[in-house]
């Protein structure tokens, strides 16, 4: 309880506030503009909160996440544009109430089931993650390790359509963590005799890199000659809505938060099957099932509720484990290293203010965007007006900035711009970017914790014979194969038809 | 899609190869984490190609919406061509200086043709960040030849 009077003393106070306020408004900007993501806003970021306390630059980073997947919904609702992935399911009545004259509502409705769904969660979160990580302060080396396998497995779901190329963007990762001295003796790999590469790649730039200059790069691709400004409806009708409206999606919202919350959860899922699954689970509930589709509030406030919720949901495991669930989560980790943060059950231990600050700040975060949501509606069509390709050479000046920014060395703008290049043909070529993330975070844990471990029980049997270590590398197993499962009942559906 | 992935299982496969040889001088506690992953690189190379020559039009439906998505690839080649010679001159001229010019010419190779928009992003974005990095959070920007000026 102690931590909790102090976490509300901290956000109140001026500077946290005006934190959030500025990362809530920055991650609407960002969210809203097709081709500008969640995961891109907060690399970004990052490089400015070098300087804040360790608190308020990871509470800017969160409130960016959180509002940017709101942000999601604007374009959706107003282009028929997803802003970001998760906002796809809100296209379908979202956009059907825009031809209906109806966006005002539409994003009425979004404000609030996001606020809501995002305040369910981040309430989850701050109730479960404790316990969690109270629990899992009894690990050691084997339990490290198989949960660090855990979170590698789930590259194997990161392939999209193919998940061979999920899996070996996942090995290349953790070749590339390779780089530097060997976890356990100091052993320089790969470094050529380079004082540079001692460490390894710094996190923050291959982050900015894969995320970021790869995204500015994309951006300037699309660039269309003469083309500066780009056409979108303008918010029409009533924005807040009505008690008795909200009245009768509140059931949506709650269920569709809790089916978010436990989504997000569960790594290498993510936002956009939060929405559709609680897009569908609204409709098989409703009394008008066939209103779905054609302009139903309720299927404006499932999937928003949904992932938003996801945010709350993905910062367990992160914040407990150290496991990053998502693509966003994983950069979130590279924020609190930068701050000498470990995400994992110390975390709670050793800075207990700063975690509990974050919960709190999620909930007025998720009330903020609520507000701004509702009352700012009417100029929303104004910031879609912006072409988000303007802001291609933008983002690679601040990728620049922000890579230097971390230990003023120009070596570490070359990494930016190598891995801003890697990350523009793999995503041209359908291989997933994230499961590099992954691997650089967790090959070394593992790599640590496995020698660590063999140098207490000899062989691997100790590892498996230890009953956590033992259910984290059957869910590791689980996970990795069943996309592969997946794949091949696809495949034989399609030969078969 | 399918010539992509052959070439990219090659290239990775050799990357691979790379690693491995650099790591055969190395201890053996060293050395042990990236062999693993090495082989276990060049076996998920080939079951790529593998898995391509089975089923080719896996990938055809995203490969078509990327192609139809293509946009100009020159703007990208000339933009990471501008940025190695930015960065290589940065050191000298420093960020105040190289900045505006940089995006006055990176913008005008990708055909924005409004030169008051461009000279209002330019000069607005360089001077943003250095008031937001150099004297609101305190983080160092390069200076470059402004160094004794500027601080």
């Amino acid at each position: 309880m102690q931590m909790w009077f102090e976490a509300i003393v901290n956000v109140f106070s001026f500077s946290i506030l005006i934190t959030i306020l500025f990362g809530t408004i920055f991650g609407i900007l960002m969210g809203s503009l097709p081709g500008l993501s969640s995961t891109m806003a907060v690399a970004i970021i990052i490089p400015f909160t070098f300087s804040m306390e360790p608190a308020a630059g990871i509470i800017l980073l969160s409130s960016i996440y959180c509002a940017s997947v709101f942000g999601g919904s604007i374009s959706a609702i107003l282009l028929n544009t997803p802003g970001t992935p998760a906002g796809a399911a809100t296209v379908i009545d979202g956009y059907e109430l825009t031809k209906q004259g109806k966006s005002g509502k539409a994003l009425g409705i979004s404000a609030v089931a996001s606020g809501l769904g995002g305040v369910i969660s981040a309430i989850i979160l701050s109730f479960t993650a404790p316990i969690l990580a109270e629990q899992a302060l009894r690990f050691g080396a084997p339990e490290y390790f198989a949960l660090a396998i855990f979170g590698i497995s789930v590259v194997s779901s990161l392939g999209g359509i193919n998940p061979i190329k999920g899996l070996i963007a996942g090995t290349f990762g953790i070749l590339i963590a390779t780089v530097g001295m060997d976890p356990i003796d100091g052993y320089p790999r790969f470094t050529f005799g380079s004082p540079f590469l001692a460490t390894g790649f710094s996190l923050i730039p291959v982050l900015i890199g894969l995320f970021s200059a790869s995204q500015a790069f994309h951006l300037i691709k699309k660039s269309e000659k003469g083309k500066e400004t780009k056409d979108s409806e303008d918010v029409k009708g009533q924005v807040l809505p009505s008690i008795k409206e909200v009245t009768k999606i509140l059931p949506n919202i709650f269920r569709s938060s809790i089916i978010g919350t436990f989504i997000g959860i569960i790594p290498g899922i993510g936002g956009d099957p939060a929405a559709f699954i609680s897009y569908n689970e609204a409709k098989r509930w409703s009394k008008h099932p066939e209103r779905f589709g054609k302009g139903e509030l309720g299927g404006v406030a499932a999937p928003e509720a949904a992932n938003n919720a996801v945010t709350g949901g993905a910062l367990i495991p992160l914040l407990t484990l150290g496991i990053p669930g998502n693509t966003v989560t994983a950069i979130l980790i590279g924020g609190l290293l930068i701050h000498g943060l470990r995400p994992g059950p110390m975390l709670f231990q050793e800075h207990g203010d700063v975690v509990y600050s974050l919960f709190f700040s999620l909930i007025i975060t998720n009330l903020l965007f609520l507000i701004i949501g509702v009352s700012c509606a009417k100029y929303f069509s104004t910031i879609l007006k912006v072409p988000a390709q303007i802001m291609g050479p933008i983002i690679l000046i601040l990728s620049i900035v922000g890579s230097f920014a971390i230990h003023n060395d120009y070596f570490d703008i070359w990494v930016m711009l190598a891995f801003g290049i890697i990350g523009y043909i793999f995503k041209l070529i359908n291989v997933p970017v994230t499961p590099i993330v992954l691997a650089i975070i967790l090959a070394p844990i593992a790599e640590q914790s496995l020698r660590q471990s063999l140098l207490q029980g000899d062989n691997f049997a100790y590892i498996i014979t230890r009953p956590i270590a033992f259910v984290f590398l059957l869910l590791a197993v689980i996970t990795f194969f069943t996309p592969f499962v997946r794949d091949y009942l696809r495949n034989r559906k399609i030969k078969s038809s | 899609m399918l010539r992509v992935n052959y070439i990219f299982a090659i290239t990775m496969s050799l990357l691979a190869l790379f690693f491995y040889v650099l790591s055969l001088s190395y201890t053996e506690d060293a050395a042990q984490w990236p062999q693993f992953f090495v082989v276990i690189l060049v076996l998920l190379c080939i079951a790529l190609i593998v898995d391509s020559h089975k089923n080719p039009n896996r990938e055809k439906s995203e490969a078509s919406e990327s192609n139809q998505d293509m946009g100009k690839t020159s703007y990208v080649v000339y933009t990471i061509v501008g940025s190695i010679l930015y960065l290589i001159i940065l050191e000298f001229f420093g960020f105040l200086l190289l900045t505006p010019i940089f995006l006055i010419v990176l913008f005008k190779l990708i055909g924005y043709k409004s030169n008051k928009l461009i000279l209002f992003i330019a000069f607005g974005v360089t001077i943003s960040v250095i008031l937001i990095f150099q004297y609101m959070l305190n983080i160092p920007i390069p200076q470059g030849i402004l160094e004794e000026i500027f601080i």
